[in-house]
């Protein structure tokens, strides 16, 4: 977090935000208006580096980073409101000055300057917005070691200060600092003769270790028989991938590599290269488990290694967790007695517990799990040396010590940083930086480190989209908004603190009232209907991600919409986009106007006319009745009237537009009831946090009330997502309170672009003058798919790992159809994905029949009759199929169940070895106790690899038989594809080059377009819970992304470039091939035909480079599938 | 001296040790979540401690790691505290790391208690010791006379505490009297710099937040609050730093129960009745030197638990001849039938105790034995 520089002679930094816009626009960018404003604080690299802007470029940065964004809808207006209003309230203020500009409130917003423009003011405060920011510094104190401190074991409510005795310390280590000086040393060309010397010591460092597994590097490198390399390293020369003779890191560079082509090796050695050479390097990887297997090796081979890890008390407990399961998994003692290498990062025991004084050691309990680092309470001294009743919170002095704190620590001085992406956006402690700065290890990187590698980047790409979406409880919650706001506003008010009169604070005050009524009447129409037999609404929006226009959707649009065609589709689709703007135009207008005389449409009413084919008159005249009707609501104090009014609003709305024809009158009534609530509840949400901001600098809130997301650090450093702050609703029904559920309101909304970090952290600080950033290695082995928005990485590829000869088995990869008859169905075969719920388990039942069942199962065939001594791999799409294909064993079939391990989330009571969590899984390969395993699709995550331990078929892959039990599909409530399409339009713009000579107009045009367009896609993906034949066009972009997780799937079984044989047993799949109807599967009825069109089609490219790549990464995978046994079209 | 007994730290790790396998050996396994013991956290950030003031690296924050360790002897543990030659636990082996479980020693250790009981026990033992090397003919009066200090003088000067431990042929312990005192904790110290000292015990009475209920501070000392629920205030003593306050472990096993046994003593002695405390080195708490009168006070929360516990063994009340099973009147005000209960559950063999209050007891033995009797 940034110093925000002050307006001179004001202190409201935010309500006069708009001064600043007036500032750079007449001083830099030489305009007369705010217009451009809205497009100017978006953040885009594109925008940022055109032509117009390029001169206001590090102010525009700055504003960004100052918290000021006025891009949103409405954005500059609000800005310029607000500064006006500001000005009203203070103008009879003793020794009120004005503000250097005099704004007009209409579009596009024209100033004027009431300072001239050498006004000492004007240079103060453009020399101080077009310097580069410094950090904010944190205020703790370091504590007087010969005083007592103390801790609260109680809550902030009922505080239980418990002294610590600081004098009983012995004399702690002096702390140690981050390094904030240290500059990237640049470009690094890394010979390949050197990674084969080091392999060489490495391998002789194994030698003096016998009792160690061996890392056998140097046969990773080089065929002990050729004596040459096993794979090539490819760069792109000309129109060729041409072999290298050493790997250049410069700037941002994407390798690819399949599984088992040397990627884990080259990175290692790598690292220890880096290491030996003085380079400083963060390597994120898909886990803190994986980032603990190369720390242990990394460590083992002398690098100096530390773990950059989340240190919140819930992130630092979770990760502790994971690593219990792993040690209970080493053996059967569940953990007693066991540990590993790096265990002692993840401590979580506080040695300040020892220091306490007072009366009891054991009541109230310490803090273990939550433990004081920073916030240790010392009575300040007065100037005569006794104490004085105020406190100073301290930085733990036994930070520079405890091993609680030992992970952060080490990164001061360690220099290999390994990581979870989202690890790295944590901010660091103030203990390890000498003067506190608010600073990220995201930025720490990006300002010292010589080198970043993202591993398994792709994924890193998706975990990040995922945190775009902020969520936040609206109420049903002890953590909701509403609950804050009364802690923080309602009750203190209620309590006397009834003092502030500011207009801005009765203004937040009616807000938060009005917002509190329409989340009563949300929940309230839910819990009713909760209560009926049907559960209409929450049957059709539970979970899901809920906006005015998917419920307008659901009103207005017809029921089997896959029936019409595509064109009818769009065109349905354009339709209820223009109600939404209708709809939301009038709830505008009804929240924001109490004089109905007063009120202005903002729709484009004729646009409107013409979609609805009605008269602008019947048009306006609808809104004007909904706004009369939600008006009378709003005042009425009565449930009755209530309902009386709210049919007032529907009925203009419905004569206006019929609803859809499937739908019943009193469906139609609770569809509208929840569009109403939900409409309301979101623009009054928006309102407050808009206003949150003010009411922390007037002490009303501690911090802004923030939901889960990337943190707003990164999101500053990032430009918006493309879409702006899109947003929603879901909500759920949890927990039981005699024998009723709560409902949980929960607010979504895309807040900034985290994945752009990607693309760069090599250059992240460039815009304020900081011209070398660490090289950046983004590396998967399936992050080069341009259909797919979410694994798709754009750059590149600069690097390409193929494996040389010897390592194509895969060549004898078979994939095959698997009909299983259904026996409740004769003649059919077997389908899971697409069959009612209801069924769902009894088909599973069956499928396990399939394979378990006789004298002779097949599963103990399959085992002989592929590559013997290899096991098989059951794929579901759920832990609780996991759980009901192991019961069923159980019963069914215990001497096999016993030898089939399930994959759960917690292992059941009493449970043996055959059950295990994800963190254990990569420990079952050198056990010989088991024959199959079954897991769902993603719950294995990344880099961890089932393989042989040792023998001659070292580091090959376990598994050599899958069988897709059900076809993947992602639940109704996720919103990973949305995010990788937000996330993918967002990188467009970010990318893009804009026409430098269009001025302006230019930028606004290409925003406003990737906006639309994207927009588009996500309203209409959020119509319904994704279902593939429901997706038309977004089928390539949904199944490009659903094949990613297919692929790593399969990749399983092909580590080392081993062959695989792959059963799909689901006839979802392909159902005419499965059928044996006659007819042929296509893209929009076969998922695997969808595949196999992806990647024919990417083996067809035009650019010879990306053919090459395509055909290096794919062809395992294509080359079984265009031979699939009995798939057709 | 380390602020924490190596001893004690042991102790308690294999205390918390034992009780972590209680919770893990129902198919649950080794977690640091919110549910590992608490006992097992005091006794990590103890090792922790330790490891502090021996300069050497935190080996107490991961409990994994002070498991997998446990496994090997103490002394290999790289703490040299711990490898002490003279460290009584050095070779000690905690964890059976083939069987995940704790050892037979562990175990054992554990049943000695926590961290609190193993002070105890260890003061005792010092206690017991350094009276011993005064020779046969004074360790009994010893015995009594340091006993009847402490529990007088919960909070006692330097001065004071020198005088004492020099004089009575005592100087030759007076470094393990001394230990039976430490520094007074910075907790109790008030904001003005000022100790206070409560009436009913003479021990301290802590900062309060609730100054409305307890405007002197609080007692933690259970007798005598339940004496003395809102604590009278004897005196406010400046300079904390010239006093010291009896040791935690001492104030609960001595000072707390010794309550009772002095205001006994002292009743008894007034009425001519020739009690002395704890004869022969702590075989009751008040008794006459011919056996024939014995004292034992008890103060149980639960007169059926004591009364269990007095079934096994009534411990060295046995060898007088009038036994009297002492309870705090306070006991009786929360419960009327507390002395009834306790007779009822009593079904030990020993025959021919007095089960009463304090107040009852003073009288009883008083009407019997004193010279106005």
């Amino acid at each position: 977090m940034r110093d925000r520089p002050q307006l001179t002679g004001f202190e409201s930094l935010n309500a006069l935000r708009a001064q600043w816009l007036c500032l750079i626009a007449e001083h830099i960018l030489g305009v007369t208006n705010l217009s451009v404003f809205d497009v100017l604080t978006t953040g885009f690299g594109s925008i940022y580096d055109h032509p117009v802007s390029l001169p206001a470029r590090t102010a525009l940065w700055n504003l960004r980073l100052m918290g000021i964004d006025v891009s949103q809808r409405r954005g500059v207006r609000r800005a310029v409101n607000d500064c006006l209003e500001w000005e009203d309230e203070h103008r009879l203020d003793p020794g009120y000055v004005e503000p250097p500009y005099e704004i007009d409130t209409r579009d596009p917003y024209p100033f004027v300057p009431r300072l001239s423009p050498t006004d000492p003011i004007i240079s103060e405060m453009l020399a101080a917005i077009t310097q580069p920011l410094g950090y904010r510094s944190r205020n703790y104190s370091d504590g007087d070691m010969t005083r007592a401190a103390s801790v609260n074991l109680g809550t902030a409510s009922f505080p239980e200060p418990v002294a610590i005795d600081l004098a009983a310390l012995p004399p702690l280590p002096p702390p140690s600092y981050h390094d904030l000086a240290r500059a990237p040393r640049g470009a690094i060309g890394i010979p390949l003769a050197d990674l084969v010397k080091l392999a060489e010591e490495l391998d002789k460092i194994d030698g003096a270790n016998p009792e160690r597994r061996p890392g056998n590097w140097l046969n990773r490198l080089i065929d002990p028989t050729t004596k040459k390399w096993k794979f090539d390293v490819l760069a792109p020369v000309g129109a060729k991938l041409t072999p290298q003779t050493k790997i250049d890191l410069d700037g941002l560079k994407h390798m690819l590599g399949l599984p088992g082509a040397g990627k884990t090796t080259l990175i290692m050695l790598v690292l220890m290269w880096m290491a030996r050479h003085g380079y400083r390097a963060a390597v994120l990887l898909p886990s803190i488990e994986t980032s603990l297997n190369l720390l242990s090796d990394l460590r083992f081979y002398g690098a100096d290694v530390g773990l950059m890890v989340g240190q919140s008390p819930e992130t630092r407990l979770n990760h502790a967790d994971r690593l219990a399961e792993r040690l209970a998994s080493l053996g059967q003692n569940h953990g007693f007695g066991t540990t590993m290498v790096g265990a002692d990062l993840l401590g979580i025991n506080c040695p300040l517990d020892a220091y306490r004084s007072g009366p009891n050691t054991e009541n109230p309990a310490f803090r273990h799990t939550d433990p004081p680092c920073i916030d240790l309470k010392q009575k300040k001294t007065k100037k005569n040396g006794s104490e004085s009743e105020q406190e100073a919170t301290l930085r733990c002095p036994v930070s520079s010590w405890c091993g609680r704190m030992r992970a952060p620590r080490q990164l001061t001085d360690h220099s290999i940083w390994l990581g979870h992406i989202h690890s790295s956006d944590t901010v660091i402690q103030p203990h390890f930086l000498e003067h506190q700065e608010s600073i990220r290890y995201f930025e720490m990187i990006a300002r010292t480190m010589d080198l970043v590698i993202v591993d398994e980047a792709d994924g890193a790409q998706a975990a990040l989209d995922q945190k775009s979406v902020v969520s936040l409880d609206i109420t049903g919650s002890k953590d909701s908004m509403e609950k804050q706001i009364i802690d923080d506003l309602v009750a203190p008010m209620t309590e006397g603190r009834n003092f502030h009169t500011g207009s801005n604070v009765q203004n937040y005050n009616l807000a938060v009232t009005r917002f509190r009524v329409f989340n009563a009447f949300l929940t309230h129409t839910l819990q009713l209907d909760y209560a009926t037999q049907d559960k209409l609404l929450v049957e059709t929006y539970s979970g899901r991600f809920i906006t005015g226009n998917s419920i307008l959707g659901v009103l207005f649009m017809p029921e089997n919409l896959t029936a019409l065609s595509l064109a009818q589709r769009e065109k349905e689709e354009d339709r209820v986009e223009r109600i939404r703007e209708f709809w939301d135009d009038a709830v505008r207008a009804a929240l924001t106007e109490a004089d109905p005389n007063n009120q202005q449409f903002e729709m484009n009413i004729a646009a409107v006319a013409g979609e609805l084919k009605k008269t602008e008159g019947e048009v306006e005249q609808a809104a004007r009745d909904i706004a009369a009707g939600l008006r009378l609501w709003l005042n009425s104090d009565e449930i009755g009237r209530r309902k009386e009014f709210e049919a007032l609003a529907r009925d203009a709305l419905l004569n206006l537009v019929p609803p859809a024809g499937h739908q019943s009158a009193a469906e139609t009534v609770q569809h509208f009831s929840m569009l109403m609530g939900v409409t309301m509840v979101v623009s009054e949400f928006r309102l407050l946090s808009m206003a949150q901001r003010s009411m922390v600098s007037e002490g009303i809130h501690q911090t802004q009330i923030a939901g889960t997301g990337s943190s707003a650090d990164l999101v500053t450093l990032m430009p918006e997502a493309v879409i702006g702050r899109f947003s929603g609703v879901r909500v759920s029904f949890e927990g039981e309170d005699q024998g009723r559920k709560s409902l949980r309101l929960q607010y979504l909304s895309f807040t900034g672009a985290p994945r752009i970090l990607l693309y760069r952290w090599h250059e992240l600080f460039r815009r304020e003058g900081v011209r070398q950033g660490p090289n950046v290695l983004l590396t998967s082995a399936t992050s080069f798919l341009e259909q797919s928005p979410s694994y798709h990485i754009n750059i590149g590829p600069d690097i390409v790992l193929r494996a040389k000869g010897g390592m194509d088995e895969w060549k004898r990869s078979e994939w095959h159809l698997q009909k299983i008859p259904d026996p409740d169905n004769k003649g059919k075969p077997i389908r899971f994905s697409g069959s009612k719920l209801s069924r769902r388990e009894i088909i599973l039942r069956h499928m396990i029949d399939h394979y378990y069942a006789g004298a002779s199962p097949r599963v103990e065939k399959m085992l002989e009759d592929f590559d013997k001594g290899r096991r098989i791999a059951f794929v579901v799409n759920s832990y609780e199929q996991v759980a009901i294909f192991k019961e069923y064993l159980k019963r069914r079939y215990p001497a096999l169940g016993e030898r089939t391990i399930g994959v759960t989330k917690r292992v059941p009571k009493g449970a043996g070895a055959d059950w295990v969590v994800a963190s254990q899984v990569e420990h079952i390969g050198g056990r010989e106790d088991w024959d199959a395993i079954v897991f769902p699709m993603k719950s294995l995550s990344r880099g961890v690899n089932i393989v042989f331990p040792s023998g001659t078929r070292r580091n090959d892959a376990v598994i050599g038989t899958i069988v897709f039990l059900t076809r993947p599909h992602p639940a109704a409530d996720n919103l990973d594809l949305v995010t990788g399409v937000v996330g993918c339009g967002t990188l467009n713009l970010e990318q893009k080059v804009i026409a430098p000579a269009g001025g302006f107009p230019a930028l606004k045009k290409a925003w406003e377009s990737e906006r639309f367009d994207t927009m588009a896609t996500v309203r209409r993906l959020l119509r319904f819970p994704i279902i593939a034949s429901m997706l038309g066009p977004h089928m390539e972009p949904f199944t490009a992304d659903v094949m990613i997780d297919v692929l790593q799937t399969i990749g399983r079984g092909m580590r080392n470039g081993k062959k695989v044989r792959v059963y799909f047993a689901d006839a979802a799949w392909a159902p005419n091939s499965f059928a044996d109807n006659g007819k042929n599967d296509s893209p929009y009825t076969s998922m695997l035909i969808s595949i196999r069109d992806i990647l024919r089609k990417n083996m067809m490219s035009s650019n010879p480079i990306h053919k090459e790549v395509y055909r290096a990464l794919y062809e395992p995978f294509l080359a079984p599938l265009e031979k699939c046994t009995d798939l057709k079209g | 001296m380390s602020y924490h007994d190596p001893v004690v730290t042991i102790n308690a790790l294999a205390d918390g040790i034992v009780s972590l396998n209680d919770t893990t050996k129902e198919w649950s396994i080794v977690k640091q979540d919110r549910l590992m013991p608490q006992r097992l956290r005091r006794a990590l950030a103890m090792l922790s401690s330790i490891c502090l003031e021996d300069g050497v690296a935190d080996l107490g924050s991961c409990i994994h790691d002070v498991l997998a360790m446990a496994t090997t002897p103490v002394s290999d543990w790289g703490i040299p505290i711990l490898a002490d030659a003279k460290f009584e636990y050095r070779d000690t082996i905690l964890v059976d790391g083939e069987l995940g479980v704790p050892t037979d020693d562990c175990i054992a250790l554990a049943n000695v208690g926590g961290e609190v009981e193993t002070l105890q026990n260890m003061q005792h033992n010092r206690l017991r010791s350094a009276v011993a090397t005064l020779g046969t003919k004074r360790k009994a009066d010893a015995y009594t006379v340091i006993r009847e200090f402490v529990v007088r003088n919960p909070v006692v000067s330097v001065a004071k505490l020198k005088e004492f431990v020099s004089s009575g042929g005592r100087a030759a312990i007076a470094n393990d009297i001394e230990r039976f005192y430490e520094d007074v904790p910075v907790a109790a110290v008030w904001s003005d710099g000022e100790i206070k000292i409560c009436d009913g015990c003479g021990g301290l009475l802590w900062p309060e937040k609730d100054l409305v209920s307890y405007p002197n501070g609080r007692c933690h000392l259970k007798q005598c609050i339940e004496e003395n629920p809102t604590p009278n205030l004897r005196a406010s003593l400046s300079e904390p730093s010239i006093f010291r306050t009896a040791e935690r472990s001492v104030s609960a096993f001595w000072v707390g129960p010794g309550l009772d046994e002095v205001r006994i003593y002292d009743a008894l002695t007034a009425a001519g009745v020739p009690v002395v405390l704890y004869p022969y080195e702590d075989q009751t708490d008040v008794g006459t030197k011919d056996l024939k009168i014995g004292i034992d006070a008890k103060s149980y929360a639960s007169p059926l638990v004591l009364g269990r516990k007095l079934s096994e063994s009534v411990g060295g009340l046995q060898a007088f001849a009038e036994k009297y099973l002492v309870v705090p009147d306070a006991k009786t005000k929360k419960n009327p039938d507390y002395v009834k209960q306790l007779k009822d559950s009593y079904t030990g063999g020993v025959q021919g105790i007095n089960f009463m209050t304090t107040s009852e007891t003073i009288v009883a033995v008083t009407a019997k034995h004193g010279t106005g009797a």
